[in-house]
């Protein structure tokens, strides 16, 4: 069986029910709406960013339902990503903040999971404003603030 | 470049930084790195608020900490804690009495210099208590460090004065635990090891901890435990969530034994004397004028109740008889397990049962040993006979013309069982592991016999004694099986053609068999080079029988399409006959083509006859088997073929051992 995805700018996504299900939000409305061949809007993915979530769904379509147990593992390893995944995630910093939106979004929490690790990977071994210009945020500490956090925090540096 | 619309950031669509859920969750996988917390922390205003609750989140508290975190600055945050290892209780608890963080969820107890943390304190009498905390730098003289525990006995019972000091100190860092455990209103799991100081700090935990009520515990680690039967018991009902319990080298002792009052002296004080009697009548011992009760049921009978899993690594038995019952127990493990009790080796009949009836998972990891009638074996055969009566019984023990009377009730009792509920029973057992350890041919075959249709692992890595026939058994009975990782046997690919048998494990995700091929040899090769010769592939597949023994293998491996993990050659050494060779040639001249299905693979161990594998196979493999990660190869080849083989996969390839080191 198959559905029709329609991403924010008009295009239709023909795919199997059981990729189109990876997606807890998509699985769910299938779910409400019963037995309907309606397309699905998708207003928050534009084709691009679908293009890509169905081909990480296609890969993963067999992989067996995450348990929550495993998942609220308290020790996350950011290294641990497959190597599929790793190639998959090799796109530029615009598409893989487009990714992860559209994980959350669309509820899929293994690639949701794979976007935040990808993007810790690249916070490692960074300094506070090497962050700061990698992903074009503004720093609204005052030196003081700064510097009395930084003493607050000297515990951990080397840990 | 993505952009954000908050004050943080210039331009105008959202960023997945600008959500908070998205920053605490990357920041989960920066837990190992407190430096890049750090990092993230010093960013903005609003990374800090997501990021200073994970930096908190796991403190390891060691002396080095205590240089560098001032107790004012743990006790402005110290509600973020949710995960605390001590290792130092010096500082932690008894420098700093009464931390009040109320949020752990995971507690654990690992001194990892116990001697010099038991010392240190002991230097200020209590008098200089007080200018301590300022003179004390958490920097232990040198002298210190080179004290042994058995110095500070030996000085101890020279010097009365510095027992006392000592004693103090043990009761300050325990009571400041105790209390630590008591306060928290979520704590799931603690682990414990006060071993690590002496026998009398295990001891005083015990007693303190067992008779307080831990309603949210779910995970419980003791280490170097002497408890009674009754002491155990009380300490499951005070925990009512408990559901995994690890018990490390913990000896369970007769009630009121020499093991624990006698060697400590200081515990028989009234306190104790109270509480053993509140217990014994809890139990049914003693009735209220103290009188006993002749009822032996609550002193020989560790009630693991509500436990689902539990993880012995190592125990030692000093009562009499002792009966382990868990109705809701779902996993048990044994590890380098041992009984050193006079009682298992001297007493007949064999005081010692297990029943747990609904037991889904069993693991075994020994340490090469034989495990045929000795009391390890007995507890497998009894939890296994637990889950499925029709099991073969254990060896029966001698016993008296009373006991053959019960035995023979209990056995018409067990009779009655109906035939959908021992259906039910054999499907429940789904997981055996029994690894490194010689075990009975007979009892593979009862687990085989009896839970081989509900079966979904079985893992035998390392394990001696199986026949060849067991293995044919498991993969042509076992329907289920899920992951079947095989002992030191072969698997003889003639026994497979001969008995026409499918497997009917057809849902294999991981195969890890030895497979052993018989060859005719030319017996007139008179060198090295012309026996590689006679077993190269070309010369193998001349040979009628062994041509069909591979094609049978083929043909079986074909079917399983759920296949991700393939090793045909195990990991170990083998000194086989000239004529036998192990493993499977993966080269299309033998029939590659045949696996061209399984394209879930994941990890391929290639099973010998590298030299004959070229760019063709590599070519094969790229295209086939899509989902690849590893090839492995023991040793690899020399040949020019194989290093185009090679160059042509778009996998890696690993060197070495695979099946038991990897999984």
């Amino acid at each position: 069986m198959t559905v029709i995805l329609v991403s924010s700018d008009n295009q239709d996504f023909k795919v199997d029910k059981e990729v189109a299900e990876r997606s807890i939000l998509i699985k769910n409305m299938l779910e409400d709406v019963g037995e309907s061949d309606s397309p699905i809007p998708l207003p928050n993915v534009t084709s691009a960013v679908l293009t890509k979530v169905i081909e990480y769904c296609e890969h993963h379509r067999n992989d067996p339902v995450q348990v929550p147990e495993e998942t609220d593992d308290p020790r996350k390893r950011s290294n641990d990503i497959e190597e599929w995944d790793m190639k998959f995630m090799q796109v530029d910093q615009e598409m893989l903040f487009e990714i992860i939106l559209a994980a959350n979004y669309l509820d899929i929490k293994p690639l949701l999971d794979v976007g935040c690790k990808t993007v810790a990977n690249i916070i490692k071994g960074k300094t506070p404003e090497e962050i700061r210009k990698a992903f074009n945020i503004v720093n609204d500490f005052t030196p003081e603030e700064e510097a009395q956090i930084k003493k607050e925090n000297e515990w951990a540096e080397d840990r | 470049m993505a952009s954000t619309s908050t004050s943080t950031s210039h331009t105008n669509s959202l960023s997945p930084l600008d959500l908070p859920e998205i920053r605490t969750h990357i920041a989960q996988y920066l837990d190992s790195s407190k430096h890049d917390l750090c990092s993230c922390v010093l960013v903005s205003r609003t990374w800090r608020t997501d990021f200073m609750p994970q930096l908190w989140h796991t403190i390891h508290f060691d002396s080095s900490l205590s240089y560098y975190l001032s107790q004012y600055n743990f006790r402005q945050h110290e509600h973020l804690v949710r995960e605390l290892v001590i290792h130092d209780p010096v500082f932690f608890l008894e420098r700093w009495p009464g931390p009040s963080c109320r949020h752990i969820d995971r507690l654990e107890y690992r001194p990892y210099i116990a001697q010099r943390q038991w010392i240190a304190p002991n230097h200020a009498s209590s008098g200089e208590q007080t200018s301590f905390d300022e003179s004390y730098q958490g920097n232990y003289d040198d002298d210190d460090l080179d004290s042994t525990f058995d110095d500070d006995l030996k000085n101890d019972t020279n010097n009365p004065s510095s027992s006392l000091r000592k004693m103090g100190s043990t009761s300050v860092s325990i009571r400041g635990f105790l209390r630590l455990v008591r306060q928290q209103t979520s704590l799931s799991h603690l682990n414990e090891d006060w071993s690590l100081h002496s026998k009398e700090h295990t001891l005083r935990f015990a007693r303190g901890f067992i008779r307080c009520q831990h309603q949210n515990l779910v995970s419980l680690h003791i280490t170097k435990w002497k408890i009674s039967v009754p002491e155990m018991n009380m300490l499951i009902r005070n925990c009512p969530r408990l559901e995994q319990l690890f018990l490390r080298s913990v000896e369970i002792v007769p009630v009121n034994s020499d093991f624990n009052t006698a060697a400590f002296p200081d515990l028989q004080d009234e306190e104790r004397e109270e509480e053993v009697e509140k217990e014994q009548i809890e139990e049914g011992q003693v009735d209220e004028e103290g009188q006993t009760i002749t009822t032996t049921d609550s002193a020989s009978v560790l009630d693991f109740r509500q436990i689902k899993r539990i993880h012995i690594d190592q125990i030692v038995l000093h009562t009499n008889r002792l009966s382990f019952r868990g109705q809701g127990l779902e996993s048990i493990g044994f590890e380098a397990y041992t009984f050193f009790t006079r009682y298992a080796i001297f007493n007949s009949p064999r005081p010692f049962t297990w029943s747990f009836p609904n037991t889904k998972s069993l693991t075994y990891i020994g340490k090469g040993r034989d495990i045929h009638d000795t009391e390890v074996g007995n507890a497998i055969q009894d939890i296994l006979t637990s889950c499925s009566p029709n099991l073969i019984p254990p060896r029966p023990p001698r016993l008296s013309q009373q006991q053959q009377q019960q035995q023979q009730l209990q056995q018409q009792k067990q009779r009655r069982l109906s035939a959908d509920e021992a259906l039910l029973k054999s499907r429940q057992l789904k997981e055996v592991t029994i690894s490194n350890c010689s075990i009975r041919r007979s009892l593979v075959s009862s687990i085989i016999g009896t839970f081989g249709e509900g079966l979904e692992v079985l893992d035998l890595v390392g394990c001696g004694g199986l026949s060849r026939l067991n293995l044919h058994q498991i993969l042509v009975r076992c329907g289920n099986l899920r992951v079947f990782r095989g002992p030191e046997s072969f698997l003889w690919t003639r026994d497979m053609v001969l008995s026409e048998q499918p497997w009917s494990s057809r849902r294999l995700k991981e195969l890890v068999v030895l497979i052993g091929i018989g060859m005719t040899l030319d017996k007139d090769a008179i060198d090295l080079a012309e026996m590689a010769d006679t077993t190269s592939v070309k010369a193998v597949l001349a040979q009628e029988m062994t041509r069909r023994s591979i094609d049978v293998v083929l043909d079986q491996i074909a079917q399983l399409e759920d296949l991700e993990v393939l090793d045909l050659s195990g990991d170990l050494d083998y000194h086989l006959a000239e004529d036998c060779r192990k493993g499977i040639p993966l080269v299309l001249s033998a029939g590659l083509d045949k696996l061209r299905g399984l394209r879930k693979l994941r990890r391929v161990y290639i099973s010998g006859w590298e030299d004959e594998m070229s760019a063709k196979e590599a070519e094969w493999m790229n295209m086939h088997w899509p989902r690849l990660e590893y090839i492995h190869s023991r040793e690899g080849g020399a040949s020019s073929a194989w290093r185009e083989f090679l160059t042509t996969l778009s996998h890696p390839l690993q060197h070495g051992y695979f099946a038991s080191k990897l999984f």
